[in-house]
């Protein structure tokens, strides 16, 4: 409701709009004046009637046009070789989402300081019936009524059962060093069967971090970066050597309510950097807390679920995981023609050679007793073996010979 | 603190109390706000000594700071109607949402809302307009 001001031309309170949203749901309403006759100032109102019920009014949000004879803008005129000259408006580079105040800005030295887009180091969307403990997870469990993590039609279920003290970790194999000064980042796709209501006991975990022997509900873990749910709310918090410092309480009831209340797949992810960590729920729009100067004592974390039941059944489900970094550190071989093919290292870090074993390191002979003289020999696996004799030997007709066997 | 609710006689003429850290005792803190001019209200800052809670009885209604139920981030603002006809407004007299205009120019306004179903504790059922 425009409200009447007859000094700037508007003789009547006036609507503007009038909310259409469903009930329970929040809607954004707006409209524009009319052109006022005079300086001064619109004052709005939103108002309602009714005996029953309440409504609520937040994030009031206004345009006002620039007369075309006042305000000033920043310009600038420059000649183009093509175009001419003209007139450049300068401008500042704003973050566009709405409420969004971070500014793009220039280092000393001039450079525009850009974040480069993520790289993947790590993924696993759960596919089969098989957890890969071969290369990706170090599945374990202990206590009570716990499970080993399992996975089942691509979704991850970490169980820890429902009698007090159970617990069940998946823990990558790698462990991830802070890509400084670019940014490490982990994206957990994530599920809560209790996402509605959190259970207000046990304990519950995704991040990157390392647990104790046997982590129980008041010692879950000793270094770590991630979400955790505890005491029926979600927080986003560091561990610091077993001493646990809380980012950010995400509660509704005593915190800034970013925790999802539902059900349903929501992702959690973190952008670590030593000095800092950003955590965001579902979308990279507002991060729902950093930390700042709020480190683990040990940095080379691998990613981790944990759940620790209360005696209440605790779990954590999970259709997919990936971990990244901007600095390009997963920069890979591959074919020049079908660039889809990459090379394969093992873990042991041998590259695999076409028909070699996968792990198989690759292996120089360091025992020339049975090499002839003058021969240089390079075997390269053990099942395949292949043997390829340099013979600087001149042959009859003067060249160098070359043989592979 | 009263515990007797702080009584609205017929005022004909604009009248506003402002309380600072005040509680307010009874189960009805403010008896027959209706009574109050269409121009005239009661603030009560820092409700019942609460920090952040902050309360104003209007003719038609009351307005009240809800951490409970917001748009992006709390709180947002209550308006409890007490009229199916009269219509109770966001602010009171010349205390609206202000935005300065040159000559000339139109301001494009926006905002956001949201009606109270039964799961909120009581469904609205009135009208609301910005």
């Amino acid at each position: 409701m425009l409200k009447a001001n007859p000094a700037i031309g508007i003789t009547t309170d006036t609507v503007i709009a009038t909310a259409s949203a469903a009930a329970g749901s929040w809607g954004q309403i707006s409209g524009t004046t009319a052109a006022a006759s005079d300086d001064g100032v619109f004052e709005f109102v939103v108002d309602c009637d009714g005996t029953t019920g309440w409504t609520n009014v937040d994030d009031w949000s206004d345009n006002v046009t620039l007369p075309a004879t006042s305000g000033t803008v920043l310009a600038d005129e420059v000649t183009d070789s093509v175009l001419g000259t003209g007139v450049v408006q300068m401008f500042k580079m704003m973050d566009g989402a709405i409420n969004g105040t971070n500014k793009a800005s220039l280092s000393g030295p001039g450079f525009l300081r850009v974040t480069d887009e993520p790289h993947q180091l790590f993924y696993d969307p759960f596919d089969g019936i098989v957890l890969d403990t071969t290369a990706r997870w170090t599945a374990s469990y202990g206590l009570g009524a716990a499970l080993i993590p399992s996975q089942v039609s691509g979704q991850l279920t970490i169980d820890a059962g429902a009698t007090s003290t159970g617990w069940s970790s998946l823990e990558s194999k790698a462990s991830f060093v802070p890509t400084i000064p670019a940014w490490f980042g982990v994206s957990f796709a994530i599920n809560l069967t209790d996402g509605a209501s959190l259970v207000s006991s046990g304990y519950r975990f995704w991040g990157v971090g390392t647990v104790p022997a046997t982590p129980t509900v008041a010692s879950p873990l000793s270094d770590a970066v991630g979400f955790e749910v505890t005491g029926g709310k979600m927080y986003a918090v560091v561990y610091a050597n077993g001493v646990r410092t809380e980012i950010q309480d995400m509660s509704a009831a005593t915190g800034n309510s970013t925790a999802p209340t539902n059900t349903s797949n929501h992702r959690y992810i973190i952008f670590i950097r030593t000095d800092r960590t950003y955590f965001f729920v579902d979308t990279l729009g507002t991060e729902v807390a950093s930390s700042s100067f709020q480190s683990p004592t040990v940095q080379t974390l691998p990613i981790r679920f944990l759940s620790i039941s209360g005696g209440a059944a605790t779990t954590i489900q999970s259709p997919g995981i990936a971990a990244w970094d901007t600095g390009k550190n997963n920069t890979q071989l591959s074919d020049a023609t079908y660039p889809w093919r990459k090379t394969t290292v093992s873990s042991a870090g041998a590259l695999k050679v076409d028909a070699s074993a996968t792990t198989q390191p690759v292996s120089v002979v360091t025992d020339y007793s049975s090499v002839r003289a003058q021969e240089l020999a390079l075997l390269v696996g053990q099942a395949n073996l292949v043997e390829a004799v340099l013979s600087t030997e001149r042959s009859s007709s003067g060249n160098y010979g070359f043989e592979l066997r | 603190m009263s515990a007797a609710p702080l009584p609205i006689t017929r005022w004909s003429g604009r009248r506003v109390t402002v309380l600072r850290n005040t509680k307010l005792g009874a189960a009805t803190e403010v008896a027959t706000p209706s009574n109050l001019s269409n121009n005239g209200f009661i603030a009560s800052e820092k409700h019942d000594g609460t920090a952040g809670n902050h309360m104003t009885w209007m003719k038609n209604g009351k307005v009240q700071t809800d951490t409970t139920i917001f748009n992006t981030l709390s709180p947002s603002m209550r308006m409890t109607p007490t009229s199916a006809s009269l219509k109770l407004e966001s602010a009171y007299q010349f205390q609206g949402m202000k935005v300065a205009v040159a000559s000339g120019a139109t301001v494009t306004i926006a905002v956001y809302t949201r009606k109270s179903v039964v799961g909120d504790g009581t469904a609205y059922n009135g009208n609301q307009r910005g």
